[in-house]
């Protein structure tokens, strides 16, 4: 069966494009949205692999055109998106004046409240082998976690992962890189299994009614908090570890500027002893998890990702 | 078995391929001398950081070997190593050992060396700029896209530290270690500034080990034996592992005739000599559980065996920020990442010198070797080699702190 998709991709941080491909059957939909953004790029095809390599997003919306009557190859259901959520430069064209990472946290949400099913996160057999065990050490009693993961293991995603097989109804991203936050909603917001899931940036005034009212709406809740120190860092860890959830603590690019007694001691103040703590670190996990007592460590490396690659 | 989600295998494929270089460049140093270069032939990558202009001619050299293939130098010539002409060469080098002054000489001297190419130096420098703005860890890697972008001249980073991390450039192919030794966590996050996917599953990402005494650069070894010490089925043996992870990783030797592929059973044997099993075997010993007191103990190599197995035993809620004094500043806690060094020093000296209490006794595994030594009172015998108590020997393995199967290991190889 034909089926409708929307694609969306960047050049830069400050504008992103967002249009819509009728995708025939049997053919592959992330192939064939690349295949027209590729021919959109006229003659500067050379920027391609960047813009692939940036990330090229898809969503499946053909529940949601049919649900808007708008099922047709020819009808205009990326307009009809793009309306609900803004940013357009001009009137008629297809550029947001919005990150990628922005617009793809809005497109996803929308397409969710409006009863579209989001495309399903798949892992690979490394991810799939490191979640099962963490998850069974934090089934078998463990609470603190170390994860020591290599570069392009894909650890967003992977963490998601195992907050959601956890049943974590609050998690909280905690990092002293600023950008992780927006790549981490962005990355798994348009995914089935993170939909129940609402995105909120401590960084913002109003965050705590924003995070009260998902609760309230029945939803979880991921919630970005920067280790940067400032007074609101401590308001912001005291309202987080207030609520009555059960609660997940991920702590990103633990061995950089996380790992300091600065950074570290306000977080194990905070937690509670029911808490599920997941340190995660690219490298020098001795440094990660100085400051932690950790009750089960795991390791993935690059060659062990290559040796699945081969094996796959 | 996880609920709600499944393997996809599409997503094994999408990580680039990796190849490695062992590449001599000894021979530069003393052509640059021939040629009337007026510096020491260098025996090493911390010299040269330490007073870049004093060797300029070396630098210089290298750098025109390995970009332009130039000074009749096949085995640098990257292009030729590597079988391909590129359209455009982006590059990253990482000198570890030179300080910002220094590195910002270093890169004045590769700009003369380098007329086709474009030198981004990535250091806090004071006088750095990219586009008129100063560079940091968290600019860099907007700043040097810019150029990448900007640009269609080939490119050089150099870099020290910075951007070792959370740095993705897609377009760079090739990564160049200059430096010796190197802590093998840092020298992973630096190669893997490679290893950014540019398109499907084509790219190939090459790292090239600069070194003056190729046959003691034991960088790639601790990658591959620690993914073959992790990879390693329970009935499979450490040289069986190590070959199944050299067949997903490309090691080559670059030479006058072109690269050659190490074949797996030399390149297991050069590293095995360089006795980096031992080193391997002490960095992934799991010591983050390992409450403060043992740690102190054992990184002094004294130890109270019934009082720290009661710790062992209690170790749940007892944490090292228990112990340590609230800082008022923001500093690493450089006394604790001394004493964790020294704890995975002392698990390598045990694990590198157990085959000798083995050999010794005439016993076949750890457990009745150590017995006969408790039941022959050789424990004074022992402490002397290895340079800590008897009992924190037993200790560890009791513990599990070190495997026993990696003594195993260790006497199939040894």
């Amino acid at each position: 069966m034909n089926r409708m998709y929307c694609y969306l991709w960047s050049e830069d941080d400050a504008e992103c494009k967002f249009g819509q491909r009728w995708v025939k059957s049997g053919l592959d939909p992330q192939t064939d949205c690349e295949k027209r953004v590729r021919e959109s790029l006229g003659v500067r095809k050379d920027i391609f692999p960047d813009i692939r390599a940036r990330g090229i997003q898809v969503w499946d919306v053909t529940d949601f055109a049919k649900s808007v009557k708008m099922f047709d190859m020819k009808a205009k259901v990326d307009d009809h998106i793009r309306k609900h959520i803004g940013f357009r430069k001009g009137t008629t064209g297809e550029v947001h004046t919005i990150s990628q990472d922005s617009m793809s946290i809005r497109v996803s949400k929308f397409l969710s409240e409006n009863g579209q099913a989001l495309i399903s996160a798949g892992l690979s057999t490394d991810q799939y082998e490191q979640a099962e065990k963490v998850v069974d050490a934090y089934n078998n009693g463990s609470r603190t976690i170390l994860s020591e993961l290599c570069a392009r293991f894909g650890k967003t995603i992977w963490s998601s992962a195992v907050a959601t097989e956890t049943e974590q109804e609050l998690v909280i991203v905690a990092s002293y890189v600023k950008t992780v936050f927006a790549s981490f909603a962005s990355d798994i917001a348009r995914f089935e299994q993170f939909k129940e899931y609402v995105h909120v940036d401590t960084g913002e005034e109003d965050y705590q009614k924003k995070i009260r009212q998902a609760f309230k709406d029945g939803k979880k809740v991921f919630a970005y908090l920067s280790l940067c120190g400032g007074k609101k860092r401590q308001e912001r860890l005291d309202f987080l570890f207030s609520l009555r959830k059960r609660r997940m603590l991920i702590i990103d690019e633990a061995d950089f500027g996380a790992h300091t007694e600065n950074q570290s001691l306000p977080l194990q103040d905070a937690r509670k002893k029911s808490d599920f703590i997941l340190i995660m670190t690219g490298t020098n996990s001795d440094r990660a998890a100085s400051t932690w007592n950790v009750d089960f460590m795991t390791s993935k490396t690059y060659p062990e990702l290559l040796v699945s690659k081969k094996a796959a | 078995m996880l609920k709600n989600f499944e393997i996809d295998k599409n997503r094994d494929t999408l990580y680039p391929d990796l190849a490695c270089y062992q590449m001599d460049i000894a021979t530069m140093a003393s052509r640059a001398v021939e040629d009337g270069a007026d510096e020491e032939l260098l025996p090493s990558w911390s010299k040269f950081a330490t007073d870049p202009m004093k060797s300029k001619g070396f630098f210089t050299y290298m750098l025109q070997a390995l970009f332009d293939g130039k000074h009749d130098a096949l085995e640098l010539d990257v292009e030729y190593q590597v079988g391909e002409i590129a359209d455009r060469r982006v590059a990253m080098m990482f000198i570890a050992s030179a300080n910002n002054e220094n590195l910002m000489k270093t890169a004045q001297i590769a700009d003369r060396a380098l007329p086709g190419y474009t030198v981004i130096t990535l250091c806090g420098h004071k006088e750095n700029r990219i586009n008129g703005q100063r560079v940091t860890n968290r600019n860099s890697q907007q700043l040097v896209n810019e150029i990448i972008e900007e640009s269609e001249t080939n490119v050089l980073v150099l870099s020290n530290q910075m951007a070792a991390r959370s740095f993705s450039i897609p377009e760079i192919t090739e990564l160049y270690l200059a430096y010796d030794n190197g802590d093998n966590g840092a020298t992973v996050q630096k190669m893997s500034r490679t290893l950014t996917p540019s398109n499907s599953s084509s790219k190939v990402g090459r790292v090239f080990s600069l070194s003056f005494d190729p046959n003691r650069d034991d960088k790639f070894d601790s990658m591959i034996m620690e993914a073959a010490l992790k990879v390693k089925k329970e009935d499979e043996d450490i040289v069986s592992a190590m070959r199944r992870v050299l067949q997903s990783i490309d090691i080559f030797r670059s030479s006058q005739d072109g690269a050659k592929l190490f074949d797996e059973a030399e390149f297991i044997k050069q590293s095995m000599a360089r006795n980096g099993l031992s080193r391997v075997m002490g960095k992934v010993a799991d010591i983050s559980s390992i409450p403060t007191e043992v740690a102190i103990s054992l990184s002094e190599g004294t130890i109270d065996v019934a009082r720290m197995t009661k710790v062992m035993k209690s170790s749940k809620g007892k944490t090292y920020a228990e112990k340590a004094e609230r800082k008022k500043n923001n500093k690493r806690d450089l006394s604790h990442e001394k004493m964790i060094a020294r704890v995975r020093e002392m698990i390598t000296t045990i694990v590198e010198n157990m085959d000798i209490i083995i050999f010794g006794t005439g016993e076949s595994n750890v457990q009745s070797a150590l017995t006969f030594v408790e039941e022959n009172n050789l424990q004074d015998a022992v402490e002397e080699q290895f340079g800590c108590e008897f009992d924190l020997i037993r200790f560890v393995f009791d513990t599990g702190i070190i495997k026993q199967d990696w003594i195993d290991i260790r006497m199939q190889v040894a």
